[in-house]
């Protein structure tokens, strides 16, 4: 099951945040999860300094 | 020269002088797009009687000797995703097909009105702005006018190929991830992507709220000057009067921004580089990471802003986008949070380039345009997915919100876009340069035939 990791992820957050994919979308979300996964791993591999904040500004 | 070859800034000048009227005016360029639109699909909606209306007020005016404004006549259109008064503000999309008419227009579209434009219509986009194709599953593709089996580029691309084929000398887009840069780019026109924050989102369908700008499409740099000073509010005087005399520091983005380029895409830099001078070259650091960034969080905003439709009916998004917006909106917290930060430490690293340079060069593609429906891309050696990946050098920029002008290199064969990219705030120097460049040549964005 390791290698089935992303799609138990999808399945999971489909299910927790209650957004359910439907059977024929399955396989073109799995493919641009996979992308993002990969992009995203671009990001969190990155060591940045602990004093930067993240920069989305609070509009009153 | 025909009526519609004309600049709008030429056209104002002529109506105002009464050497011809707006209606005149108008009809050229109606005639233009019937004759032209059904191939091109630029246009999803047109507002004809709007717009003779609104050409008939400027000839009484002129006729009764009151003042007009400076696009006194001149016909434009929008992105499909500006609210215009009476019409669904369909952002590309089916499902918003069935929304409320929008009330009122628009702010943009009440300061060019006001400056005496002539609202032609909508124009075709990708679906929520969420592409760089302009392949619209619901209203077809936008073609690329310089050769109609190409890309228009996206998600802007009615608004791009509109200018460039003459159905109007200024239009309006929206960029995200490149969306005003890369059509611009491969129809041969000039687009501008303000500093973020600049111009106001009000009376848009959004994308992303982290990265969404508006701005103008030209065939001449006073044109999106012209443009730009009417639709921001921060500068006091025109843009072009408040920029820097004397030569320019610049220089050409080396390491992401010449990867997989083409060798014709990288002359065009380099020919806009010696023009300022001695090529100097800098490297902006990590700025495959930014694209990452970039990537995750536009999937992820995208997605949160259309998930009760994406729940409720699925069926009626794009293909093309449907599956993205799902993936991005379940994405792990930690990618996001992670992301953001990185865009404050990007931002960092462009400003201490800005320390060095005034200006930093870019290709707005890896190369000229694409054919409709052409599935991969040619980078590094690589054959990549054509659709999230002809993005790569606008990304990283609009990711920090710098100002870009995007100028067309002129060229024997296909269009060829550079990116004009300026410290934040500082779109009045991008856009001299842009000038300095058209005067002397090196640009050329006239209509295609």
């Amino acid at each position: 099951m390791e290698e089935d990791l992303p799609g138990r992820y999808l399945d999971a957050a489909a299910v927790l945040l209650g957004l359910p994919i439907q059977p024929a979308h399955r396989e073109a979300v799995e493919a641009a999860f996979a992308v993002l996964l990969a992009q995203g791993r671009l990001v969190t591999e990155f060591a940045l300094p602990e004093d930067i904040d993240a920069a989305p500004r609070f509009r009153p | 020269m025909k009526l519609y070859e004309y600049s709008a800034s030429a056209l104002a000048a002529m109506i105002r002088a009464g050497e011809v009227s707006a209606e005149a005016v108008l009809q050229a360029h109606i005639a233009r797009i019937e004759a032209l639109d059904p191939e091109l699909n630029c246009f999803t909606d047109k507002t004809y009687s709007r717009a003779a209306a609104e050409a008939a007020a400027v000839d009484a005016m002129l006729a009764r000797g009151a003042p007009v404004g400076p696009l006194a006549g001149v016909p434009f259109a929008v992105k499909n995703l500006f609210d215009i008064t009476g019409l669904p503000t369909r952002a590309g999309s089916k499902i918003r097909r069935s929304a409320a008419p929008a009330l009122a227009d628009a702010p943009h579209i009440v300061r060019l009105c006001r400056a005496g434009a002539v609202l032609l219509g909508g124009l075709n986009m990708d679906e929520f702005a969420y592409g760089f194709v302009t392949e619209n599953a619901h209203d077809g593709p936008t073609r690329n006018p310089h050769d109609v089996a190409r890309i228009a580029g996206g998600s802007s691309g009615g608004s791009a190929a509109a200018v460039a084929a003459g159905f109007a000398p200024i239009t309006l887009g929206s960029d995200t991830n490149g969306s005003i840069r890369l059509p611009a780019g491969l129809t041969g026109i000039f687009g501008l992507k303000p500093t973020y924050g600049r111009i106001t989102r009000a009376g848009t369908f959004p994308f992303v709220d982290s990265f969404d700008h508006l701005g103008p499409f030209a065939r001449t740099a006073a044109d999106l000057a012209l443009v730009y000073d009417l639709l921001q509010d921060e500068d006091r005087i025109g843009v072009l009067h408040d920029a820097p005399a004397g030569p320019l520091r610049v220089a050409m983005l080396d390491d992401w921004f010449r990867f997989g380029a083409s060798t014709e895409m990288l002359e065009a830099v380099e020919t806009v580089a010696q023009f300022f001078g001695p090529m100097e070259t800098a490297v902006l650091p990590e700025a495959r990471r930014a694209r990452a960034a970039a990537f995750c969080i536009t999937a992820f905003e995208g997605g949160q802003l259309h998930k009760q439709d994406l729940i409720a009916r699925p069926e009626d998004f794009d293909p093309a986008t449907r599956p993205r917006l799902i993936a991005g909106a379940l994405q792990p917290a930690e990618t996001i949070y992670q992301a953001q930060r990185f865009r404050a430490w990007f931002h960092q690293q462009a400003l201490n380039l800005f320390e060095r340079f005034d200006l930093l060069l870019a290709p707005a593609t890896p190369c000229t345009a694409p054919l409709i429906g052409q599935a991969t891309l040619r980078l590094g050696g690589e054959d990549l997915p054509l659709r999230p990946n002809i993005g790569l050098y606008t990304q990283p920029i609009s990711f920090i919100g710098l100002p870009v002008v995007c100028v067309p290199v002129a060229s024997l064969g296909l269009p060829r876009g550079v990116q004009l990219i300026a410290a934040p705030g500082r779109e009045a120097l991008a856009l001299a340069a842009a000038a300095r460049l058209e005067a002397a040549g090196i640009l050329s964005a006239k209509v295609v035939p």
